[in-house]
């Protein structure tokens, strides 16, 4: 007689947004070998610098909804006043997590960080409902390939903003967004703005607006899913990078029209109205069956490259530590020497 | 999935969405492909009171299917939405699997009844399904409390406050003399500073677990009060670090519970569902009667589910009398429902299970009261060819020949011919259809620098001669495996290619591993590796000894040691592919822990302080691996793979199943020596932790003294253990271990049936050896 064969568990998959979907899109090799398997890398200085970001808008809004006459922030060398005590309790929790401040970018991440609280906290911080949402729903779609693929998916969202938002066009931030989007209407109906803090520059990566907006219509979906209707009436991409220019002075902030045009680059307004929320999911269950098959190539023998093959960009590849032997990557080779090469001492 | 929205209407009760019990009856039996007539086991879990639930189940008899049940009467029954549900089980592994079955069984719910998956109140996301200690985590982040710390961060911060309450662990001062005296007679080995952590670590744990109080323990003596000064600055440690460990996270858990700080959190709560309750410790049964008692004023109910037999987790706190007195213990009335059809293994394995667990008298008393035995399901098709195969025997003289002849047996197994025993010949479809599970599956032991080779080794080397693919990741030390050893001499020779920087005292077994580190180090550059371009390793290596760089530019002052770990995995592809991910997440792992221990500048090498920089790195990241301190981190296989045999320990078999299972029952007992005694046949006289601590500690807990002497307690655990293993086997069981072809080496030992009266009921089982 024959038994077996014992079947894996049926598992519904759960995908974060951010650490599994945007991760293998931007590099399914990366996120075979790191993301996936936990195995850390060298060089973990944007995780510290997104971390510290969020970790410190989120300080710095508690303390504002604490008490919204606190003390004006501002910067110093050392750092130091209430700004530095926010600054040493977020480096601190991050320490406590094995993220070091890394000295390379440090006082340019404080001082970003402190023109985001001075310069969107004043905008911002009123309009919020709720920050650092988790939202999460059964994805159950149609597979590309025929038959249906179900997953969890999962996302943390950085700020809800607000009751009324469409109304409060004395807010900098909110007439912006007007401005720029078309079709959103002032409503006295209570709307939801979804943002997003992004620690890059608008130009960093090609399609760094595309993917940062697909996210939000992404979060859209999760969250008129929960509530059952269409909650969401925009969104709005900050690139916090964006704010401060290498001549300009953390302490000084702009107004008026400087501000505005200041928003103009910073601020990227999505519009998250119709069928977009459903088309942004929808690329993910594509994502999300790109992933189970490259599991399935890989189970049956396939290289890793082959089932994930990697998605080469300098950026990415200059800090990953596969860097050496990715085939594809592209970091400079020595002259004459193509695929996998030796590093060089140290 | 064939839709009836016809059928669902006309049983709809006057809530929209909710279904009659009788209706949910029909539709759900069809969605979890269970039977739940009302003379069912998992029918008698339907009940229109809404009862609070307290839910004995025998090994093999669908606890999970259960729980899935409940969760979905809570859903389509009593309309509570998903996110009013929480269910805890006791690994990830459990918790990924509940949360699918309820998937699964919503989806079919949702289909069956003509309603939307993606309806708020069917959205499984919304529930919160987890091990406690994910839940109580993801609830104090909520909050921004506290990060959670691993076994070796632990250790480290355990390790100073030590140093820091013994003075540098003088050997002569008070602290150390005093807490060395109390902890001698309660663990094996508290003389080495290692030990001496170690025990404090543990006792640290069970000091929360168990809720002592702690002025009656500490005012209790000189030695507990001293003891309690180190774990104390441990404590303080934690604190001023933000930081926890499961045991602090589970404190601060409760707390903010008894408080009202998770009052938010908790709000939405209705129904509370525990799997594996019977390895639950007094903290955290603390924290779910709070949450029950919450569930309950807000209209709610919960279930709780277990099994005495299968309680194992004694040394992380399991204390297996809160489940069999849970009735007693939660403030309200339970109802009782027996789960003891066994819808796993063959009759002859149910058999042998309830014959086993019946044998030895002194074991009836700890058994839950009025338990029904294992019965064989009725409806088993699938498995009617199986029953005419008998439970067996395999033993053979040393650990050579029972290696041999259990490949030679896998071997079989997976050959088109099949192996052939009394009952039938009998084959398997996949490699990862057999499971070889033993109380531990070390390939090797070391002692005093002798190191003796088992049984595990053996399987290793001859089953990879026998072409049966192999997977034991926990039995290999981490510093054993060869592409590890690889990298770890290779970092070395970089960084320190003359022991200059070697630190002053160096175990003989650390300085054994790293000398053989080296060696596989060198015979690689030897081997001169692709690539070689633009230079191969040697060059590589010799640049790091003289400090020459490779490319442009001087030498950096700082040079992260796991860029170099990265940079040298270019030579080893073995570290590249499955299954080395797993090791290599053991090394970074290890140094990224290192770095949040001593600071980030701990992990680099520093051009200027080279000496200590290097010195740092053998005491904190080469010894440690060298002595076997690092721990593997499973849940990175998210499954066991289907394609290799699985070696797996007891502990981490448990909720898993098995098509073939052999079960290493007396391996290691080729003597009847007192030293491997605790593993088969305790003595009162050699017991260790955790019954010396819980005879220690315990008085000064709201638990009271334990009922049963140590040695007794150390034989219940002998008996759930081969119980759980012997109950992970679906169609055949074959037991193993020192003996000759006849049955087991005279041994009194708990797995080959000795009772604790020193009866051996070997004869009486029915095992049929080959």
């Amino acid at each position: 007689m024959k038994v077996g064969p014992r079947a894996a568990p049926v598992m519904l998959n759960s995908y974060s947004l951010t650490g599994d979907l945007l991760s293998f899109d931007r590099c399914p090799l990366q996120y075979r070998l790191f993301t996936r398997t936990g195995v850390r890398q060298s060089h973990p200085v944007q995780q510290w610098y997104g971390n510290f970001l969020h970790l410190g808008m989120r300080r710095a809004y508690d303390e504002w909804r604490a008490n919204s006459d606190m003390a004006r922030f501002e910067w110093s060398d050392p750092i130091s006043g209430p700004y530095g005590d926010l600054v040493q309790v977020v480096t601190a929790r991050l320490r406590a997590d094995g993220l070091f401040r890394p000295s390379s970018m440090g006082v340019q991440a404080e001082q970003r960080l402190l023109r985001a609280i001075r310069v969107l906290g004043p905008l911002v911080f009123p309009l919020i409902k709720e920050a650092e949402v988790r939202l999460s729903a059964v994805r159950q779609a149609k597979a590309e390939g025929g038959g249906e693929i179900a997953y969890q998916i999962t996302g943390v969202v950085d700020v809800l903003a607000a009751t009324k938002f469409t109304t409060d066009t004395d807010n900098a931030l909110v007439a912006n967004v007007m401005r720029r989007l078309d079709g959103l209407e002032a409503s006295d109906e209570e709307l939801e703005v979804i943002l997003d803090y992004k620690g890059i520059a608008r130009d960093a990566v090609g399609d760094a607006v595309e993917t940062a907006g697909r996210q939000i219509l992404t979060y859209s979906w999760l969250r008129n899913r929960r509530q059952q209707r269409n909650v969401v009436a925009a969104g709005a991409v900050v690139f916090v990078n964006d704010l401060l220019g290498p001549k300009d002075d953390p302490n000084i902030d702009p107004a008026g029209e400087q501000l505005d045009d200041l928003l103009d680059q910073v601020i990227e307004p999505i519009a998250v109205g119709g069928n977009l929320p459903e088309q942004a999911a929808e690329f993910f269950d594509g994502r999300v069956e790109r992933i189970e098959a490259a599991e399935e190539s890989e189970g049956g023998g396939a290289p890793l490259d082959e089932s994930w093959p990697p998605r080469p960009e300098k950026r990415t590849c200059v800090a990953c530590d596969a860097r050496y032997y990715c085939p594809s990557s592209k970091v400079k080779r020595p002259r004459g020497v193509s695929g996998i090469f030796a590093p060089d001492a140290p | 999935m064939k839709s009836c929205p016809a059928f669902a209407k006309s049983h709809r009760m006057t809530d929209p969405t909710s279904l009659s019990l009788d209706s949910f009856r029909e539709l759900a039996a069809e969605a979890l492909r269970v039977d739940l007539g009302a003379n069912s086991p998992h029918g008698a879990l339907l009940d229109p009171d809404r009862p609070n639930l307290f839910i004995p189940a025998g090994a093999g008899a669908g606890k999970t299917t259960g729980l899935a049940l409940l969760a979905l009467q809570a859903i389509f029954v009593h309309s509570f939405p998903a996110d009013s549900i929480l269910a805890t089980t006791f690994t990830r592994k459990a918790a990924a699997e509940l949360r699918s079955r309820i998937t699964k069984g919503v989806m079919a719910m949702a289909d069956l009844t003509d309603r939307r998956i993606d309806e708020p109140a069917l959205d499984v996301a919304a529930m919160r399904i987890g091990t406690v200690d994910d839940l109580s985590n993801q609830a104090l982040i909520e909050l921004q409390l506290g990060a959670l710390i691993d076994g070796t961060v632990q250790r480290g911060l355990m390790r100073k406050a030590v140093f820091e309450g013994t003075h540098g662990f003088r050997r002569d001062g008070t602290t150390r003399v005093a807490v060395q005296a109390y902890l001698k007679p309660l663990f094996d080995s508290a003389e080495s500073v290692l030990g001496f952590r170690n025990s404090a670590v543990a006792l640290h744990d069970r000091i929360g677990q168990d809720r002592i109080d702690l002025d009656a323990w500490t005012s209790s003596g000189d030695g507990p009060a001293r003891t309690y000064g180190i774990i104390e600055r441990y404590r303080e440690f934690l604190a001023d670090r933000g930081q926890s460990d499961f045991v602090t996270l589970e404190e601060e858990f409760l707390a903010q519970l008894l408080s009202g700080g998770l009052d938010a959190w908790m709000d939405p709560l209705r129904v509370l569902l525990v799997d594996e309750y019977q390895d639950t410790n007094l903290l955290q049964e603390g924290i779910y009667l709070r949450i029950a008692e919450h569930a309950l004023s807000q209209g709610g109910w919960f279930a709780i589910v277990g099994d005495d037999e299968q309680s194992l987790y004694r040394f992380r706190g399991a204390t297996v009398e809160l489940f069999l007195d849970a009735p007693q213990r939660f403030p309200t009335e339970l109802k009782v429902v027996n789960l003891n059809v066994n819808r796993r293994s063959s009759q002859p394995i149910v058999d042998f299970a309830n014959t086993f667990v019946g044998l030895d008298p002194g074991y009836q008393a700890v058994r839950a009261p009025g338990k029904a035995p294992l019965a064989p399901a009725s409806e088993r098709e699938r498995w009617e060819a199986s029953d005419e195969l008998p439970v067996l025997g395999l033993f053979r003289p040393d650990v050579c020949g029972l290696s041999k002849d259990l490949t030679s047996a896998m071997s079989d197994l997976l050959s088109d011919g099949g192996w052939s025993i009394p009952g039938g010949v009998i084959s398997v479809a996949q490699p990862g259809d057999i499971a070889v599970l033993a109380p531990t599956t070390g390939e090797v032991t070391e002692s005093f620098g002798k190191i003796t080779r088992r049984v595990f080794a053996e399987l290793a080397d001859d089953c990879t001669a026998a072409g049966v693919p192999w997977f034991n990741p926990r039995g290999t030390r981490l510093g054993d495996v060869p592409s590890v050893a690889q990298l770890l001499g290779l970092s070395l020779e970089c960084l320190d290619p003359n022991e200059e920087f070697l630190p002053g005292f160096v175990f003989d077994q650390a300085r054994g591993h790293m000398t053989r580190w080296r060696e596989s180090a060198q015979s690689l550059i030897a081997e001169d590796p692709e690539p070689r371009q633009p230079h191969g390793l040697k060059a590589f290596v010799a640049a790091w000894n003289s400090r020459q760089p490779q490319g442009r530019g001087a030498w950096p002052r700082e040079f992260p040691l796991m860029e170099l770990l990265h940079e040298l995995t270019v030579w080893i592809p073995e570290l590249r592919r499955s299954p080395g991910f797993l090791y290599l997440e053991g090394l970074t792992r290890s140094l990224d822990q290192l770095g949040t221990l001593f600071g980030p500048w701990a992990v680099l090498v520093s051009r200027d302080r080279w000496d200590k920089a290097v010195k740092k790195f053998y005491e904190e990241f080469f010894i440690p691996i060298a002595l076997d301190e690092v721990e593997l981190d499973e849940e990175v296989l998210e499954v066991l793979p289907l394609d290799a045999v699985n070696a797996i320990t007891v502990h981490q078999a448990k909720g898993l199943e098995f098509p073939v299972c052999f079960v290493d029952v007396g391996s290691r007992f080729a003597k009847n020596h007192w030293r491997q005694a605790f593993a088969r046949f305790p003595a009162a006289n050699h017991l260790s932790a955790p019954y010396t601590v819980e005879d220690s500690i315990r008085p000064f807990s709201s638990l009271g003294s334990p009922t049963r002497a140590a040695v007794d307690r150390a034989f219940d655990d002998l008996t759930r253990m081969f119980y759980v293993a012997d109950t992970r086997a679906q169609h055949l069981l074959v037991l193993f271990g020192i003996g000759d072809a006849d049955g087991p080496k005279e041994i009194p030992n708990v797995g080959t049936c000795w009772t604790r009266q020193k009866e051996n009921r070997w004869g009486d089982v029915g095992v049929v050896c080959v």
